[in-house]
């Protein structure tokens, strides 16, 4: 049975539920390759927006992320997938999003694409985005992007089913309960 | 909010504001036709903006009515309002609040502050009522 609250278990989701189907789309993955949201139905996806270039919340969101996968046992690890999407696809190529996720994870995924592509990506989850130029400006290329640091659950049927605050992600307990709640109910 | 924001400037330079002259043409493409050039409103149906103290209140209240629409009788005016969340990035509903906020003496709106609130009322699917929003204050 799929999971939601009221489904007849007590389980109180530590994330806002949210419950609707999660807008399909198709970019670039860190190999190259195309990677298509509707494609990973029977995993849960974590799903957050950012760049390589972000000095701080990035990092954190995705060491967390990280942390969080690594609590959970070994099979639902492995039906637990983490996307990037970069907010900043003129500087994030395939090959620096696989540089950046690699190292939090040689199982995360970076995703990347046509400035339209990211846009229509970004407006159909919420997400806010907006390069601003630094004062010191170095080749005339040396801006940072304002984002939204959301994290996105997708159920293993393709439903958008919770969002986190970002400042959630540091229970990654609580995290772990909800991920393995979601996963129990999709069957084996 | 606050904390959303520390968020963003960790990722960079916040800016301050939205230019209100891009909100007086977003207005008046997107709200005059029922609010009234000026938003005086018209009785009976759509309600005035200027002072309104819908407008001039907590921005957070006033960026969910925009996003998603409000119906039921608010006052003696009895017109649904549409959501346009799905037609207006947050840049835009920010900037039309900085407009009409500005008019009456209010400060500006961000569209980081726009996009929490769109964030936070993403489980939301229909209009807002006079009672939602009396008894689900957003944060």
């Amino acid at each position: 049975m799929m999971r939601t609250p009221g489904d007849g278990s007590d389980y109180q989701f530590y994330g806002q539920w949210i419950g609707k189907d999660a807008a399909d789309f198709a970019l670039t993955n860190q190999d190259g390759g195309t990677t298509q949201l509707s494609g990973l139905r029977g995993k849960v996806v974590l799903m957050t927006f950012g760049f390589t270039h972000c000095p701080n919340i990035c990092p954190t969101t995705l060491a967390n992320l990280a942390a969080i996968r690594q609590g959970l046992p070994a099979l639902d690890q492995a039906r637990t997938q983490v996307l990037f999407i970069t907010v900043d696809p003129a500087r994030d190529t395939p090959k620096a999003m696989k540089d950046y996720v690699g190292f939090y994870s040689p199982s995360f995924m970076g995703l990347t694409g046509s400035a339209d592509a990211i846009a229509k990506v970004a407006k159909d989850y919420g997400a806010y985005y907006e390069a601003v130029l630094q004062d010191s400006q170095v080749a005339g290329n040396y801006y940072t992007v304002n984002h939204s640091a959301y994290v996105y659950l997708i159920d293993p049927e393709g439903r958008f089913a919770i969002l986190y605050n970002n400042d959630k992600l540091a229970d990654h307990a609580r995290m772990d309960a909800d991920i393995e709640h979601v996963l129990a109910g999709a069957g084996q | 909010m606050a904390l959303m924001a520390a968020l963003l400037a960790g990722c960079g330079q916040q800016k301050a504001t939205v230019a209100a002259d891009s909100g007086h043409d977003i207005y008046m493409a997107r709200c005059a036709m029922c609010h009234g050039v000026n938003g005086e409103g018209a009785p009976g149906m759509y309600p005035p903006l200027a002072g309104s103290e819908w407008v001039d209140g907590p921005p957070q209240r006033l960026a969910a009515i925009i996003l998603d629409g409000l119906e039921g009788r608010a006052g003696n005016y009895n017109a649904v309002m549409p959501g346009w969340g799905a037609v207006m990035p947050d840049a835009e509903i920010a900037a039309v609040m900085t407009w009409l906020r500005q008019r009456d003496g209010k400060g500006p709106v961000t569209a980081v502050e726009v996009n929490h609130v769109r964030m936070e009322t993403a489980a939301r699917n229909t209009f807002w009522t006079i009672e939602d929003l009396r008894n689900e204050p957003i944060r």
